[in-house]
């Protein structure tokens, strides 16, 4: 069916029949200004959190580095105290086991020890 | 004879409706796919690029519809947050919906806007959840070590049962109706304007009909604004 056999076409009426413009763009003014301001605050705390994994990042990276060079390794892959870990336990990266064993688990100090103590 | 018609669905609506569409299927696909582990380990790591390949536009389409259109989706979340009398009304017996169906219950529906009680509700959840799927899909793509055990963890459970709720809803109630509705089904998909007959529309949509429409054109006569 074409527009051609069409003889009345209604549509709704436009947005600026409903409201002015000055309230249309106040709406949209303090959309955008929450968005933004959500957005940097959001951005905010990813970049702190971040910063801490980025130093705990670099961190085991140099102790990787240091085993790689002691023993000589391409790949970290290749520790030999891993492979015998993993050879033991029968088990693999990101396993519950080695989650159990290996991973260490952060708390706020703040809560653990207050200011009195 | 001369028809009379009324645009249901207008251009911008119906791009962001139908590119949603086809985002949706194939992330819900691929998405499901991968955690329930329903192929194999290759297919999917294939299945959940492809699930980032079609966040894009489903993001930029959303986006896109508020950007370039913002009196569309203005006047959208208008009718969706319009709440009256009717629409209360109408959640007494579902819009006569189980009597049709059924037979159970009465088969009256006071009049409703551009969406009955029901659609509002759906297109409310929908586009929640939109909003939700939206925010946590990304953020554990690219920031899932900044959000922390716990964050990972509810935006990822979210991200998974918020989306497959919605598809069950999609599936069993809004694409048989729609179906069931079929000029409004053809106003969305056909390769033309987005109308359906004017009797169609006073039949279903009265109020709508009533306080919301204006004369667009007429042919061999004057616009109407």
């Amino acid at each position: 069916m074409s527009c051609m056999s069409e003889g009345k076409v209604y549509v709704e009426k436009p947005a600026s029949a409903v409201i002015s413009r000055r309230t249309f763009l106040k709406i949209c003014g303090v959309g955008v200004a929450v968005t933004a301001l959500a957005a940097y605050k959001l951005t905010d705390i990813v970049l702190q959190r971040n910063k801490y994994i980025k130093l705990r990042q670099r961190a085991q990276y140099q102790d990787d580095k240091g085993v790689r060079e002691r023993y000589r390794l391409a790949v970290s892959h290749q520790n030999p105290m891993l492979k015998r870990f993993y050879g033991e336990f029968t088990t693999h990266p990101l396993s519950e086991t080695s989650e159990l064993l290996l991973h260490t688990g952060y708390a706020p100090r703040v809560k653990t020890f207050p200011m009195e103590v | 004879m001369k028809k009379m018609v009324v645009l249901r669905h207008s251009t911008p609506s119906r791009i962001m409706h139908n590119v949603h569409m086809i985002c949706w299927i194939v992330l819900a696909v691929t998405g499901f796919a991968v955690y329930f582990k329903l192929v194999g380990e290759e297919v999917r790591a294939a299945f959940m690029q492809w699930h980032i390949y079609f966040a894009i536009p489903l993001t930029l389409v959303t986006l896109g519809y508020l950007v370039v259109t913002p009196d569309r989706a203005f006047m959208f979340a208008k009718e969706l947050l319009s709440w009256d009398r009717d629409t209360i009304a109408w959640w007494k017996n579902l819009g006569g919906y189980p009597y049709k169906f059924f037979k159970i219950g009465s088969p009256g529906c006071p009049p409703q806007s551009k969406y009955n009680a029901g659609q509002k509700a759906f297109a409310l959840s929908v586009v929640a959840t939109l909003a939700i799927l939206i925010v946590t899909g990304w953020s554990l793509y690219f920031v899932p070590q900044a959000l922390g055990k716990l964050w990972t963890y509810i935006f990822f459970m979210l991200h998974v049962w918020l989306s497959f709720l919605v598809t069950l809803s999609l599936l069993f109630v809004h694409v048989p109706l729609s179906i069931y509705y079929w000029p409004d089904f053809k106003a969305m998909f056909r390769l033309g304007p987005g109308t359906v007959p004017l009797e169609y529309a006073r039949e279903h949509n009265p109020k709508w009909v009533e306080k919301e429409l204006a004369l667009l054109k007429e042919e061999g006569g004057s616009p109407g604004h």
